[in-house]
C-alpha cells in the first residue's frame, strides 16, 4: 500500500519538476479553492498581509504596501491555484 | 525666518495627522479637544516632545505670535463644520502670496458664505492676524484617492441631512459615533409570513453600537452626530441587537463574519427604500467574480464596483489599535470612504449583496449579507 504512495508522490514531483506549472498545477487541482484558502489562512499573519481571498480561479493576497520580501514569501502558484498579489493600503472600518 | 518651515507648520496639523485612521480623522473634523489630544500625542511619540515645543522650537517673531493665537484658537476654529485642519502660514490674496503671516484654516469645500451657519463661518481676523481658507477636501489615511474623493463629495449634504421616514443612503448613528450610513429597514425573520412584531434600522456594529462600546436601548440618531444630529430632537430608534465584534490579542485572532447591528425604530419613520437604488428585489446569496455592484452612502453618494474575491479573510483596523479579523468576506474595487460604512451594497438587479464596512483607497470590504440576516435573524426581503 505504502509503495503506491511513493510511486505517486515519484510521479508528481516529476510532473512538477518537467512539466509547467499549468501542466502540473491541473493535475494537483484535487483540492477545491475553498479549502486551499482554509489550509492557506495563517499567510494572513504574514506582516503585511492584509487579505486573502478568493479570485476568479486564482487565489488573491492583498498586501499594505508593494515589498518585494513579502513576494518572496508567497509562492506564485499554490496546489495548482495561481496566486496574485494586489497592493490594498490598510484596510479599516469606514 | 524661512517661510517654508512656516508652510511645513502650517500643513503639519493635516499631514501628521494622515498616517492615522479614517475614524480618527472624521474625530478630528468633528472634535476640536478630541483631534488636539491625537496631535499631542503623535507629537510626543514621534518627536519626545510636546507640539509647543515643536513650534516654539522652529517659529520666530511674527509667526510666534501667530502660532501662539492658532493654538488659542485651534479648538473653536477645528468645531466648525467643514474645518478640516488650522495652521500657520502667509495671507493668500488673488493666488498671491502677501508674505504677511496668518492663520490657516483649511476646510474640506468652499461654500458659499450664504450657505453656511452663522456660527460655522470663518473669521477674517483672529486675534488682530488675518485668516487664510483653503480648500483641501477630506483628509485621509494616505494621499490615495483623495482627488477622487473631492469629486465624489459634490452634493454631499442631500444625505446628511434629517429625513423621515428615514431611508436607505441615509447619515445615521450611535449618539456617541460621528456618522455612518443606514443600510435599509428590515424586519425580524420570524414569523413568516405573518405580523413582524418590530421594525429596524440595519447598519454596522461600529456605527450603531459603537464598536461594541453600546447598551441596549441606546438613542440612535438621523442624521449622525457629525452630521448635525441631537439628542432628543433627532432620534430615529433605539438600539436593539448587534453581533459583538471580537478583537484580536496576543495568540488569538478569532473570526468575526459580520460587523452589524440594527436599531428598532418607528415604522411610520423607516422606509425601505434606499436612495438611488430603490427598493431591494431579492437576496443575492451566489455573488460572483467580477459582478458589478452599487451602493449608495452618506459619504460617496451613489457607486458602482466589481467584486474582485470571495470568501476572503481580513484584518480590519478600527483605530486605537484594535485590529479584528474577518472571514468570508466579499472585496470589491474602491467604491466607498469613511462615513459609508453601514451602506448596503447590492447587484444591479437590485438584488442585495452585502452590508458594506471597512475598506482602503483601493478596495472595499463588504460582509455577505446571508451572515448578515442568519446573525441578527432579520429578514430584508420581500
Amino acid at each position: 500500500m505504502c509503495s503506491h504512495f511513493y510511486i505517486l508522490d515519484f510521479i508528481l514531483s516529476f510532473l512538477d519538476k518537467y512539466l509547467s506549472p499549468s501542466v502540473s498545477g491541473a493535475i494537483l487541482k484535487n483540492m477545491s479553492i475553498q479549502e486551499v484558502l482554509k489550509e492557506i489562512r495563517y499567510w494572513i499573519d504574514i506582516e503585511g498581509v492584509e487579505a486573502i481571498g478568493e479570485g476568479e480561479n486564482c487565489i488573491i493576497v492583498f498586501i499594505s504596501a508593494e515589498n518585494e520580501e513579502i513576494r518572496k514569501k508567497i509562492p506564485t502558484e499554490y496546489k495548482g491555484y495561481p496566486v496574485k498579489i494586489e497592493v490594498s493600503g490598510i484596510i479599516s472600518t469606514q | 525666518m524661512n517661510s517654508k518651515w512656516v508652510f511645513h507648520i502650517g500643513y503639519a496639523t493635516i499631514a501628521l495627522i494622515m498616517p492615522g485612521h479614517p475614524s480618527e480623522i472624521i474625530s478630528l473634523t468633528a472634535f476640536g479637544s478630541s483631534s488636539l489630544l491625537i496631535i499631542d500625542i503623535f507629537y510626543y511619540l514621534r518627536y519626545k516632545i510636546s507640539k509647543k515645543e515643536v513650534k516654539m522650537a522652529i517659529l520666530e517673531g511674527d509667526y510666534l505670535k501667530v502660532a501662539k493665537v492658532q493654538e488659542d484658537n485651534e479648538e473653536m476654529l477645528l468645531a466648525k463644520e467643514n474645518v478640516v485642519g488650522v495652521g500657520t502660514g502667509h495671507k493668500i490674496k488673488d493666488g498671491k502670496d502677501t508674505g504677511e503671516p496668518s492663520i490657516v484654516v483649511f476646510v474640506s469645500q468652499k461654500i458659499d458664505k450664504a450657505l453656511i451657519k452663522p456660527n460655522d463661518l470663518i473669521p477674517e481676523t483672529v486675534e488682530k492676524f488675518k485668516t487664510d481658507v483653503i480648500e483641501t477636501g477630506e483628509i485621509f489615511a494616505g494621499t490615495e484617492g483623495i482627488e477622487e474623493k473631492k469629486e465624489e463629495e459634490i452634493g454631499v449634504e442631500v444625505l446628511r441631512q434629517r429625513i423621515r421616514p428615514a431611508k436607505g443612503g441615509f447619515s445615521v448613528g450611535h449618539y456617541k459615533i460621528t456618522a455612518g450610513t443606514i443600510a435599509t429597514c428590515v424586519y425580524d425573520l420570524y414569523p413568516f409570513p405573518g405580523i413582524p412584531p418590530k421594525y429596524y434600522i440595519l447598519s454596522n456594529n461600529h456605527v450603531l453600537a459603537n464598536s461594541n462600546d453600546a447598551k441596549i436601548g441606546d438613542p440612535i440618531l438621523q442624521p449622525g452626530p457629525y452630521d448635525g444630529g441631537s439628542v432628543p430632537k433627532d432620534i430615529i430608534a433605539r438600539l436593539s441587537r448587534f453581533v459583538p465584534i471580537k478583537f484580536m490579542k496576543p495568540g488569538y485572532a478569532p473570526c468575526n463574519y459580520v460587523d452589524a447591528a440594527i436599531a428598532e425604530g418607528n415604522f411610520h419613520e423607516l422606509d425601505r427604500e434606499i436612495y438611488w437604488i430603490g427598493y431591494v428585489k431579492q437576496v443575492n446569496s451566489r455573488p460572483k467574480v467580477g459582478d458589478l455592484v452599487e451602493k449608495t452612502g452618506r459619504t460617496t453618494n451613489f457607486t458602482t464596483g466589481r467584486i474582485i474575491a470571495l470568501n476572503a479573510t481580513v484584518n480590519v483596523n478600527y483605530g486605537g489599535g484594535r485590529v479584528a479579523r474577518f472571514c468570508r468576506q466579499i472585496m470589491t474595487t474602491c467604491m466607498s470612504g469613511p462615513g459609508d460604512s453601514g451602506s448596503l451594497v447590492c447587484d444591479i438587479k437590485e438584488g442585495a449583496v452585502g452590508l458594506l464596512f471597512a475598506g482602503s483607497a483601493r478596495v472595499t470590504v463588504i460582509n455577505s449579507i446571508l451572515y448578515v440576516q442568519s446573525l441578527l435573524h432579520i429578514r430584508l426581503h420581500p
